[in-house]
């Protein structure tokens, strides 16, 4: 059976390199979809989720919305790999089964993960923390710029130290940082929440470009308005 | 930054030790083996203030997730395993010669005592980064866990270190020749705690 699957550090390297272009833009990596069979998440004695099923195709977006503490960013964790579900399984791309042995090694290269919880290193400059993630993902130094480009970061100060951006800036960092190495599914927690307008219309155009050229989108999102916006497929956590 | 307030932090308390206990004694009170004791007490707490730290500040700052899903977890280890064996190697280029300075043995057999201090700070290294990692992910109490946890892997290496130590400072002959059976042990317990924090650390990283 083919396989999708990257092993070990720079094996996904050319697909990673062939996935910006000059310009602004990213091209776009195409996957087969996404798969959830029978997801769920416990907590101790909690359970926050289960028996979650769907498919999503490639140039589909899932959004899962829900009140605060239903799971939403758990499921998030879940689908990008950085958590084991209790149960069931993820499967992606060409069949290979996400919690498999060599799970993490494989699939981050091809997951553009960001959260509330996650941060970039505040004693670094921009430049400096994307070229870190950059040279982590084989991805070539040109990237770097693009992604800054992306995400209108361009024109900040490169001395300017991450500690010192406010949470807008931040936010849209971690989004170019995701960005590197175009990973074909974007999974994205609260994407637009500490962003101005203009950082939200980046990110609707992101998420438009992306699916629009084949990607996967996993988003979540307490705005409802964003929730009809971007979602083909709903999943609602926690509440009727 | 990090590194310099971690070598800030480890040099000054391997510094002010070192000067704290050699005014409190004078040298020619102290036997060889008191100070092939204290030698490795203040390298073990100085090198454990910076060390136990590499990967609750990941955790804790929000960079793990990155890191998880960036690089291979051998890789991750390996790094942070770099740089806690730079950090104590600097800690023993600095405490050691002070350390020789303020309290100096009665004899030095460098061609031992050179192997004993790479191998005693690689294998100090090599096991609290694992530790370090276990107690990561820990919601509550990480300092406190991290000397239980560490407590039985970097006991025997401790034990076996100031065996050797004590025969790079004293004058008699059969220590000396304990002390190069000893590195033997040293290696084997570099070798052996390396490979399986490299082995096992997928687990402690990911679960």
């Amino acid at each position: 059976m083919a396989t999708f699957w990257a092993r070990g550090e720079c094996e996904a390297d050319a697909l990673l390199q062939s996935g910006y272009e000059p310009g602004t833009r990213y091209n776009v990596r195409v996957i087969d979809g996404l798969e959830l069979h029978d997801v769920g998440m416990t907590y101790g004695s909690r359970t926050l989720f289960h028996g979650i099923t769907l498919m999503l195709n490639a140039g589909e977006t899932l959004v899962v919305t829900g009140i605060n503490g239903a799971g939403k960013s758990t499921l998030l964790k879940v689908v990008s790999g950085l958590l084991k579900p209790k149960s069931g399984s993820i499967r992606y791309g060409m069949g290979a089964e996400l919690f498999s042995s060599s799970r993490n090694n494989a699939f981050g290269a091809y997951v553009a993960y960001t959260s509330p919880d996650v941060s970039l290193y505040s004693e670094l400059t921009a430049i400096e923390n994307l070229e870190f993630m950059a040279r982590l993902r084989c991805v070539r130094r040109g990237a770097v710029e693009e992604a800054l480009n992306l995400v209108a970061l361009s024109r900040v100060n490169p001395n300017t130290l991450v500690g010192s951006y406010s949470s807008g800036m931040k936010q849209r960092l971690k989004l170019a940082a995701s960005l590197l190495g175009a990973p074909p599914l974007i999974v994205w927690d609260e994407p637009t929440a500490t962003l101005d307008a203009d950082g939200r219309r980046i990110v609707d155009d992101i998420i438009a470009h992306h699916t629009s050229h084949g990607g996967l989108c996993v988003l979540a999102t307490n705005d409802s308005a964003e929730a009809q916006r971007w979602g083909d497929v709903v999943v609602q956590i926690g509440g009727a | 930054m990090r590194t310099r307030y971690a070598l800030g932090t480890v040099s000054l308390f391997a510094i002010t030790t070192l000067i704290a206990v050699s005014s409190a004694v004078s040298s020619g009170s102290v036997k060889s083996d008191v100070k092939a004791a204290l030698l490795w007490i203040v390298l073990l707490f100085a090198a454990m203030s910076g060390l136990s730290r590499v990967f609750v500040r990941e955790v804790e700052s929000g960079t793990a997730p990155l890191l998880k899903l960036a690089a291979p977890a051998t890789s991750v280890y390996c790094g942070k395993l770099l740089y806690n064996v730079v950090l104590i190697f600097i800690v023993e280029m600095v405490s050691i010669p002070l350390f020789l300075a303020l309290l100096p043995p009665q004899t030095l057999r460098l061609a031992i005592f050179v192997p004993t201090l790479i191998l005693g700070g690689w294998g100090l290294a090599s096991a609290s980064t694992f530790v370090a990692a276990l107690i990561a992910q820990a919601t509550s109490g990480k300092s406190a866990l991290f000397f239980i946890v560490a407590f039985p892997v970097l006991m025997p290496l401790l034990l076996v270190l100031v065996q050797a130590t004590i025969g790079c400072f004293s004058p008699i002959p059969s220590f000396a020749t304990r002390a190069v059976s000893d590195l033997w042990v040293l290696t084997t317990y570099c070798i052996a705690s390396t490979g399986a924090a490299i082995a096992l650390f997928e687990y402690a990283w990911y679960e």
